[in-house]
This record gives structure tokens, sequence and C-alpha cells, in this order.
């Protein structure tokens, strides 16, 4: 009996959480609800899980959207160097040189590529305004991220808790060591990410291509373009540029 | 591309990117156009744009909007409409700009089943989403099935990433007590 009272409260649960409740069975919880304590204490718990994750999606959300965002000054924002003068200059230069021979010139600066192209991937999973009275060594690493002291940001990941170590850790070191230069150990990390398909997998494929990029490995670089263009949307629109200019 | 409103409800509701994508472009130049009358910075405009979409994208996966009664961006402009005078009264503006409340009337009446609601967690919410954060991937992403998006068993076994029923079932008390153990750990180390 007892077991098949649990079953019930249970399906309770799942079902007004799934939006399947018939008329019957809400009339039931909202009994349970008033007359169970312990009924209730689940039943908070879990709308309080409903609204934390609400919260985790639409951070995610608000992190995508700028993402679209950062793509569109190509199409209808105009950045600041886009005046006359500066088109005038520009014309004057491609008219000296002839639009064939730029490429020639220039040569493929990869360094150059990198640095148009490289952005430091923004905390978006750790709310450092959210509990502040809680001083964990996860917010002290993100606290050191957000304020670009990325030595200090990678010493305290590495410092935290292999129980209490969210997969997205390994991306954020990924990003620390790219600021500090050390870009085996970055390429390493993000390598792993791709590998174990933890989060940020189409974000490593555009770190894996800019690392590549800074080495000079084109072949590697186009590769990873190609994998993000084919399975992702992120960075969809940057990806084909550069691997228009790589090819 | 997708045409018809009712397949782009479809594809939003089972968290397809590009339209998701899709809706975001077509209908921000539009939304940027109309919030110049309220003299917001572009700045804001496009925070408040994202906000407004977020909202909307949120009442299509909660189910709040089963079919479209009206175009899309009639939907996003009543959704906007609200957090930018929401934002303006944040800002303590006070607008010289006439509100052209003949345009946005219409909208007033759809936007009543919407949600609105910026979510502001309580402490324990906060820690239950700190704890929910450092779960394995496959468990956040089950939860979030279940709580976020409102999946049934079915709906998630028809998802093919689990073969019964009962291992969707086995799977998600794992991940609560998962869960609910990380929270007591937690909890007692500040006692």
């Amino acid at each position: 009996m007892q077991a098949a009272n649990s079953m019930n409260r249970e399906d309770l649960l799942y079902r007004y959480f799934s939006h399947t409740l018939s008329p019957s069975q809400k009339k039931a919880l909202d009994e349970l609800l008033q007359s169970d304590a312990d009924f209730r204490r689940q039943f908070e718990f879990e709308v309080n899980l409903k609204h934390a994750i609400q919260k985790t999606e639409n951070e995610k959300l608000k992190a995508k959207l700028q993402g679209f965002e950062a793509e569109i000054p190509n199409k209808t924002k105009k950045p600041s160097w886009f005046n006359s003068r500066n088109i005038a200059i520009a014309a004057s230069v491609v008219l000296l040189i002839g639009v064939a021979g730029f490429y020639h010139f220039f040569g493929l600066d990869h360094s150059a590529l990198y640095e148009d192209n490289f952005k430091t991937y923004p905390n978006t999973v750790y709310s450092i305004t959210r509990s502040d009275s809680e001083n964990t060594v996860e917010r002290q690493a993100f606290v050191a991220y957000e304020t670009e002291d990325y030595g200090l940001a990678l010493e305290k990941f590495k410092q935290i808790p292999a129980d209490l170590r969210a997969d997205y850790i390994g991306f954020y070191e990924g990003q620390a060591l790219l600021n500090l230069g050390r870009w085996d150990e970055a390429l390493q990390h993000f390598t792993d990410i791709v590998e174990n398909g933890q989060s940020f997998v189409a974000e490593s494929h555009w770190y894996l291509s800019l690392i590549y990029l800074h080495q000079k490995d084109k072949t590697n670089a186009a590769k990873h373009l190609k994998t993000l263009m084919a399975n992702y949307t992120y960075n969809r629109d940057k990806a084909k540029a550069l691997l228009d200019k790589l090819n | 591309m997708y045409r018809r409103t009712d397949d782009i409800l479809q594809a939003l509701k089972q968290g397809d990117d590009s339209a998701f994508r899709q809706v975001y472009e077509a209908n921000r130049d539009k939304f940027l156009n109309f919030s110049k009358r309220y003299q917001l910075t572009e700045e804001d405009a496009v925070d408040i744009y994202q906000d407004a979409y977020i909202v909307f994208y949120n009442n299509i996966v909660e189910g709040k909007i089963k079919q479209f009664t009206s175009s899309i961006s009639t939907y996003l402009f009543s959704i906007g409409k609200h957090l930018i005078y929401d934002r303006m009264r944040k800002n303590k503006l006070e607008s010289e700009a006439n509100f052209d409340f003949a345009v946005v009337k219409d909208e007033e009446s759809l936007a009543s089943p919407l949600d609105f609601e910026d979510v502001s967690l309580t402490e324990e919410q906060l820690l239950v989403q700190k704890h929910f954060g450092s779960l394995g991937k496959k468990c956040q992403e089950l939860l979030t099935l279940f709580y976020y998006r409102g999946y049934t068993i079915k709906d998630i076994l028809d998802l093919g990433d689990y073969n019964s029923e009962n291992v969707v079932k086995s799977q998600k008390s794992r991940c609560m007590k998962n869960l609910r153990d990380r929270i007591n750990a937690s909890s007692k180390q500040y006692e």
C-alpha cells in the first residue's frame, strides 16, 4: 500500500511538471499539498529546480543571442572605421596595388587573422552576482576570469574539487590558457572537450581552428571550421568568412 | 527556411537552433526601428529585444502560445513594449516621446496570457541552480527536458537517447538524488 502510494505521488508530480494532470489528479495533488508536509517539501524542491533550470536556460539563451548580435555588424551595423574617409583611403590603396595583388602583396597573415577573430569567451555559466556571501573556489575562479586575471583563474579552476567540478570548467581553463599564450595545453583542453562531448563542443571547434591558425596549420584550422559549419550554428558566418580567407 | 508560422512554432518548441536564429534576425531591425520612438540607446534597445525574444520563446516552450493568432512580430512587440516601459521606469526616464498607444493597443489583449515575469531566484533556488550546474551533462539535459521543456517520458523516449521508459525514470531518479546529495553536502559544509 505504501509503495503504491508513493508511486502515485511521484506520478502526480511527474504529471504536474509535464502539464498532463487530469482534473481529478489536480484535485488529488492539491489535497496532498495541504495534508502532507513531506509531499509539499518535495513539490517545492521540484518547483525550485524548475525555476533554477529556467534561469539557467535564460542565461544560455541570452548568451546565444549576444553571439548572434556579435555576428550582425557585417550585415546591418556599420563599424566605426566604416566612414567615407577610410573608405576613400582603402579605395586608393586597392587602386594602387590592384585587387588581385592585395593578398599577394600582404600574404596570409596568420597572426592578424587570429587577432581579428579571437575573442575570449564570456562567462555565461556562473553568475558572480549571485551568492555574494558564498566564497567558493569556483566563484573565486570566475571573479578572476571576469577581471581578466587568467593566471589566477586557471589556478582556481584547477583547485575545484573533482566532485564539484562542472563539465564546463575544462572549457574555461582552455580560455585562460589561450589568454596566457599556452597554446599546446589549450589545444589539449579543447580536443578533450570535443572528444568527450562535454559542454561547449561547437565553441571548442572554433577555438581549435584559431589555435591551428595561430600555429600556421591551415589544414587543421580549416578542418575544424568545416566541422563547425556542418554541425552547429555557433559562429557560422565568422567560420565561413575565415575559411574563405584560408582558401 | 520555414515559411508557415505554425511550422516555425513547432520548430521553436522543439528547440531548433536555426529557427531560433531565423526568427530573431527576421524581427530585429523592425523592433529596433519601433523602439526608436522611446528614446532608447541602440544598446538598450537590442538588450530589450533579446529579453523580449527570450520571454516569447519561453512562452512557446511552456505551451502558453499554442498557435499564432497574429503575426510573430505582433507577439514580440507586445512583450517588448512591456519591457521597454519597465526599463524606462528603471532608468527613471521621463520620456517625452509620444507613445503611440494606437499602434500597440490591439496587441495588449494578446499580451495578457503571456508571462513577463523576470525570474529572479530566491536564495534556495540559487543554491539549486549552482548545484544543478555542477551535475554531469546528461543529467542537466534530462532534467532540462523534464522541467523546462515539460517533456513527458514518452517525448524523451522519442528523442532516441534512451531505450525504455524505465531507463528514463531511473536515470531521472539518479540525477535527482545526485542533486539532493550535492545540495545537502554543501549545506552541511556551511553549518
